[in-house]
């Protein structure tokens, strides 16, 4: 449906970007790529000026007269993900601090168990360190995979439940994924190690055609046993 | 200030972000019959029912076309005998762009009129003219008293008597 008062000179497909007419378009010294002209853009807005169909219109106005579906959103948690070794981990997004830069770890004299590590600088307060991964038994893998550039590097997750605050390192951050509780898989029956004590399930990951498998770990099993790795 | 570009009339006009709940598309109306001409109809938004305003009519001779760039705005418009908020409709044509203007580049018109209090200060860019809307005045006292006539008992009664 087009309309006939719209006259479009399509100058990109000519002396633009799109285009092979010499002289090239003096603005392009200016804006270097035609979607960054003004004259590309108005010509875009321009094709919302065609007529409208009653059908979608009607159809539009059902959408509207229907509530929101705020259901959907309250059964939905979200977790970070995160790489301790090879294996992939998430933990609920509410009890992220913050992430910060890998830091030295200090010891404390008499005090060093498998899983406290010692004491790290956040913002200027001495916050617990603990070795996430060997709680859950997970060997530090021989691959690092490290890649600054695309932010695969080592860093330290700062977590807190009721006044309570772990720092941990990780092999990687990777991103925030949300879920519902429906998507949940039962652990594997064959995760031998101890990691499947403090999971409440796994979740498919399918990222760049690539599918892993994310262990979600629950936080009301994590808290008390990081509490009794440490004292 | 951010605003929101429409034209009526090949002139240009804002309405100022802050004011607006939602951009709604272009939708069909449940139709008020024997209104005034300016009031298109009746929104049916999330369950509840939206007088919508054709400000192109409004403020010109000629409807508001159908096309994807004419949009319904969602205003909260304080009226009524009893001056709560309300949900507004305004329908405006080619909606297609918001723009960031600053504070001190709004000028006043120089111009009031008595029929049209909800004309604004106005903006200078690119050298044309943009003229801001008061989106509080643009209903006359008679027609708010119309629509925002106790909005529970009897306009919502007439709708479910057509139904």
């Amino acid at each position: 449906m087009a309309n006939p008062d719209i006259k479009t000179n399509d100058c990109w497909n000519k002396i633009g970007v799109w285009g092979h007419v010499r002289p090239r378009c003096p603005e392009l010294e200016k804006v270097v790529h035609c979607s960054n002209c003004k004259v590309y853009s108005s010509a875009a807005r321009q094709l919302l000026d065609r007529d409208i169909s009653p059908e979608y219109m009607q159809e539009q106005a059902h959408i509207l007269a229907e509530n929101k579906s705020e259901k959907k959103l309250h059964d939905t948690s979200s977790i970070v993900v995160f790489r301790i070794g090879e294996e992939w981990l998430g933990l609920p997004t509410n009890l992220f601090q913050e992430v910060v830069q890998f830091r030295s770890v200090h010891s404390i004299p008499h005090r060093r168990g498998k899983i406290l590590r010692g004491l790290v600088n956040i913002r200027g307060e001495l916050q617990l360190c603990v070795s996430l991964g060997q709680l859950l038994d997970i060997k530090k893998g021989e691959v690092q995979g490290t890649n600054v550039s695309k932010g695969i590097y080592e860093r330290m997750i700062v977590i807190a439940k009721e006044g309570v605050r772990y720092v941990f390192p990780v092999g990687e951050v990777r991103d925030i994924q949300r879920y519902s509780a429906r998507d949940l898989l039962a652990p594997p029956s064959t995760v031998i190690h101890s990691a499947k004590d403090y999971l409440c399930g796994m979740l498919l990951w399918k990222e760049g055609g690539e599918e892993r498998y994310i262990g979600c770990l629950d936080d009301a099993l994590l808290f008390p046993a990081l509490e009794r790795g440490i004292t | 200030m951010m605003i929101l570009l429409f034209n009526v009339g090949g002139d240009s006009y804002g309405i100022n972000v802050r004011d607006i709940v939602e951009v709604l598309p272009n939708v069909t109306l449940k139709h008020f019959p024997h209104g005034p001409e300016y009031v298109s109809g009746l929104l049916n938004y999330r369950g509840k029912t939206v007088p919508v305003v054709d400000l192109t009519l409004l403020m010109s001779s000629h409807v508001s076309r159908d096309r994807i760039s004419s949009r319904i705005v969602l205003v909260n418009y304080q009226g009524g005998h009893d001056s709560r908020y309300y949900l507004l409709g305004l329908l405006i044509e080619k909606t297609t762009e918001t723009v960031k203007i600053s504070d001190h580049d709004l000028v006043s018109s120089g111009v009031v009129t008595k029929d049209t209090p909800f004309l604004g200060d106005v903006v200078i860019r690119d050298g044309s003219i943009t003229q801001v809307i008061n989106t509080m005045k643009i209903l006359p006292c008679a027609m708010q008293a119309v629509l925002f006539h106790d909005h529970h008992e009897e306009t919502v009664g007439v709708i479910g008597a057509d139904d």
